[in-house]
């Protein structure tokens, strides 16, 4: 009986493919991590193989076959962001941060992404929103992913005429989280109030 | 209407209670001049008079006030004001016939040449300023497309997009 227990698993484990844990906590199919860091350099502006429709065709698969893959709808997102499909970036995001909360995800770097999405699409309120959400988790985040996000923060006060805002966010970004990008953002605002 | 209604109310129950007053007055002279007794119809009809001028007179006082409240009432519901709407700056050209105000259901497009229109109270006035909104939202894309290109290796960007 044992043995045919035990056959039965490691057949189950063969035909399914080996599971292991992602970089958010979920538990995926191996092949999944490998095809996801394919998709990833494909969608990365910076990248040579730089490909955004082929990304999104890539994470598209994985997400039908895993509904509640978290990354892969992250990764959607911001791949969408890169066709400048901006409300299909949205979607992809609200259906990452629903899962977030349902899964009980960690991860708050999310919130830079989807806010950054949000910003591109005009949509400030929304961007607002999110960035601020990760300013209240940032004792979560990297000091990399900190850098950004008060700096991306600060880009979206600047782009909204909050000046005071903006530079608030962006020293924090600049002298806390050491964000070089920042200090372009506080010159244009400086030279833009010494204009007044 | 409402003047005829006031100029009785303000006027008429004073001047009523003089005119009995008035006729009142007539008859008892004609008998202090005749030598004559006074009729008893003729006393009695002084008595008539006398007392419609008493009623007269004491409703004339409460009435005024009711009047002075329901002219204010009036007045501040028929108050009316004459806006002169037009836009101030030469930089705004662009907005011709695409900004306006409704008034009556109608739309009047602005220009340097002021509207001149006549308002009343809860009268309502309608700016369109969506198209400053739209405005405000091309300049804010643009500052942004002008700044992704000016700003092509941003570390805070790279570092976004690399998440995930």
């Amino acid at each position: 009986m044992r043995a045919i227990l035990l056959l039965s698993i490691v057949a189950g484990s063969l035909l399914l493919g080996e599971t292991i844990q992602d970089k958010f906590g979920q538990h995926v199919v191996s092949s999944f991590e490998d095809d996801l860091q394919v998709a990833k350099k494909l969608r990365l502006p910076h990248s040579p193989e730089y490909n955004p429709q082929n990304s999104i065709g890539m994470i598209q698969k994985m997400v039908k076959e895993k509904p509640n893959y978290y990354r892969g709808y992250y990764n959607l997102g911001l791949a969408y962001l890169e066709t400048k499909e901006y409300e299909k970036s949205k979607a992809s995001f609200d259906k990452a941060l629903e899962i977030r909360n349902k899964e009980k995800i960690s991860d708050v770097t999310i919130f830079n992404s989807a806010g950054w999405s949000a910003l591109k699409a005009q949509d400030y309120p929304r961007a607002e929103k999110l960035f601020l959400q990760g300013v209240a988790l940032k004792e979560l985040n990297s000091k990399r992913s900190n850098a950004a996000l008060f700096a991306n923060f600060g880009l979206l006060y600047f782009y909204t005429q909050r000046f005071d805002e903006a530079l608030k966010y962006l020293t924090i970004a600049r002298d806390t989280y050491g964000s070089t990008s920042a200090q372009t953002t506080i010159d244009s605002i400086k030279e833009i109030q010494s204009k007044k | 209407m409402f003047n005829y209604v006031e100029k009785i109310l303000n006027f008429g129950f004073l001047g009523l209670a003089f005119l009995m007053l008035y006729l009142a007055y007539s008859l008892i002279k004609k008998s202090a001049e005749s030598s004559e007794d006074v009729k008893p119809n003729e006393s009695e009809l002084i008595k008539k008079f006398m007392n419609i001028a008493i009623v007269f007179m004491i409703l004339a006082g409460p009435l005024q006030w009711v009047t002075i409240w329901i002219k204010s009432d009036v007045d501040e519901k028929d108050k009316k004001v004459t806006l002169n709407i037009a836009l101030n700056k030469t930089s705004w050209e662009d907005s011709f016939g695409k900004i306006y105000i409704r008034k009556d259901g109608e739309f009047h497009p602005l220009s340097f040449s002021a509207l001149n229109k006549e308002f009343k109270d809860n009268d309502e006035i309608l700016l369109n300023i969506q198209e400053i909104a739209d405005s405000i939202k091309k300049m804010r894309r643009q500052i942004e497309v002008l700044n992704s290109k000016v700003v092509t290796d941003d570390k805070s960007i790279r570092a976004t997009l690399e998440e995930g």
